[in-house]
């Protein structure tokens, strides 16, 4: 691939999208600049734009900071999917509605609202605005369950101990 | 001056005093030395001759311990050891850190650095050797009014209105962290099979095992072999070669460079490389590793994961790898990795309430 300007809250920056081994001096330093936020943003980007499908890197440093960049980019994928679910789930609904409607209809019954409820746009995925951006919250199940097993973890340390001196 | 902050993280370590919060709708973290020094008064020979340079606004952090009559004041904060006499600032090495005045002056002394007046959640973290003993108590003692808290530039006192305190042992707060935020190796310790976090302290070293996220107390322990110990030897042996008297200052350059293991101090003007004498702290550090995993851990067969965390990690890890193998694994600035998972635990716990 070759080299691709790309604007990131307000800082452009070039990087080499291939991280072949001369580019990496240079795309971790361009990486290394952004704040977690930005840089998670501009590798979805890349990523929704077909311009990157894998990452590779030597440098153990930078693969630690990719690959939490690129869990947030899968929560933000993951978010993807479950608003497509449930866009399909109220297609669903209003094609139900549609075909009650009409049955009503054809029986001379009065017409009530059926409109689906309005949905809100994904949290986090306004791309085109720097102030919008932030990292998606997990799904609310994740989150319970997160926030369980740290209580669990808690209890489960209360037996923790050991001896004020050895 | 109304700052209302949600969850705070605050690990009041040995060596060090580290805090996160959110700043400007961010997750910041800072850090000053666990370095506690009385006040000093206008007499004191050559206070504020020292400083040079731009200090930052938690260089000097004045913080009132006590009420009435009973109250001290102290100073913290990240020049402490610069700008007061050497014999004026000390750490507290023993058990009793938890119940102490210097103990309450740091967290004090982090509270007003970030400038809360209200924290509804405030998570503290405790070695395994105090935790059992001390949790309840801090708990009770940190929650409520924090009066007589000193503006960092000075001018009227205020308060700060703490809620909730929850304790977490350290090592555990440091497994949430590497777990919870997805780090590369947490998202296989999500999963299943043990999990053994060792947390290299200033004083103590405390290590975990864990059964997915389940810690298993009984192959759980800690000891007083914590890093302090090592840059303890690593000086006595450059003393005696050097002919030399260890500063206060002299002592933290030494530490901060077995820290970084770059092994390279100025000693009267010259910068020196203290690597042969660091290498006996490598064997310590190999000691210690081999009684812990005697002492409780009992076997390694079942252990497929080992995370190393704290101050010492960086320190530690290469002599970890020759020990365990190619399953250990760090971050990056593995001194924050408690006060995360701290602030980590805060924050699924008020996520959960909305």
């Amino acid at each position: 691939m070759g080299r691709r300007a790309l604007e990131v809250t307000g800082q452009r920056i070039d990087v080499q999208l291939q991280f072949d081994a001369d580019a990496q001096p240079e795309m971790h330093d361009a990486l290394r600049k952004l704040s977690p936020n930005n840089r998670t943003r501009l590798l979805y980007n890349l990523i929704a734009q077909g311009q990157v499908c894998s990452l590779a890197t030597t440098d153990h440093n930078m693969r630690d900071v990719l690959m939490q960049s690129m869990v947030e980019v899968s929560k933000s994928v993951r978010a993807v999917a479950n608003e497509a679910k449930a866009a399909s789930e109220e297609l669903e609904l209003l094609r139900r509605a549609v075909a009650e409607t009409d049955q009503e209809l054809q029986q001379g019954t009065p017409i009530t609202s059926k409109a689906p409820r309005k949905r809100q746009p994904p949290d986090g995925l306004d791309l085109k605005s720097d102030e919008s951006w932030s990292s998606p919250a997990p799904a609310a199940n994740d989150e319970e369950s997160a926030a369980d097993a740290a209580l669990r973890m808690l209890a489960g340390s209360s037996a923790l101990r050991a001896p004020e001196s050895d | 001056m109304e700052s209302r902050h949600k969850v705070v993280g605050i690990d009041v370590g040995f060596g060090f005093t580290k805090y996160m919060w959110l700043a400007a709708g961010e997750r910041a973290t800072d850090l000053f030395p666990s370095l506690v020094a009385p006040e000093p008064t206008s007499e004191l020979p050559g206070f504020d001759l020292v400083s040079t340079g731009p200090r930052s606004a938690t260089a000097k952090i004045t913080v009132i311990v006590g009420k009435g009559a009973k109250s001290r004041r102290f100073v913290v904060g990240k020049s402490v050891v610069n700008e007061l006499p050497t014999d004026h600032a000390h750490r507290t090495l023993n058990s009793h850190y938890a119940g102490s005045d210097d103990y309450s002056a740091l967290l004090r002394g982090a509270i007003t650095a970030i400038g809360a007046t209200q924290i509804d959640h405030l998570v503290l973290g405790l070695p395994l050797t105090t935790f059992a003993t001390k949790a309840a108590t801090l708990q009770e003692r940190f929650a409520g009014k924090h009066e007589h808290l000193v503006p960092l530039a000075g001018g009227t006192q205020y308060v700060c209105h703490v809620g909730k305190v929850t304790v977490l042992p350290q090592p555990v707060a440091a497994f949430l962290y590497h777990s919870a935020n997805n780090k590369p190796d947490g998202e296989a310790a999500n999963r299943s099979g043990l999990t053994l976090v060792i947390d290299i302290g200033y004083l103590t070293l405390d290590w975990v095992v864990t059964d997915g996220r389940q810690p298993i107390a009984s192959r759980s322990s800690a000891s007083n072999n914590g890093m302090s110990t090592i840059c303890d030897a690593v000086c006595k042996s450059l003393a005696a070669e050097l002919d030399l008297e260890f500063s206060f200052g002299l002592r933290k350059d030494v530490e901060q460079a077995i820290g970084r293991r770059t092994f390279t101090i100025a000693i009267r003007g010259k910068a020196t490389n203290f690597e042969k004498h660091a290498r006996p702290g490598e064997a310590m550090a190999e000691a210690n590793l081999d009684a812990l995993v005697k002492r409780s851990v009992t076997t390694l067969a079942d252990i497929s994961r080992v995370v190393i965390t704290g101050g010492g990690a960086q320190f530690y890890v290469p002599v970890a790898k020759k020990y365990f193998g190619d399953i250990v694994s760090t971050s990056a600035d593995a001194q924050y990795d408690i006060v995360r998972g701290l602030y980590t635990f805060g924050e699924l716990l008020q996520n959960r309430q909305g």
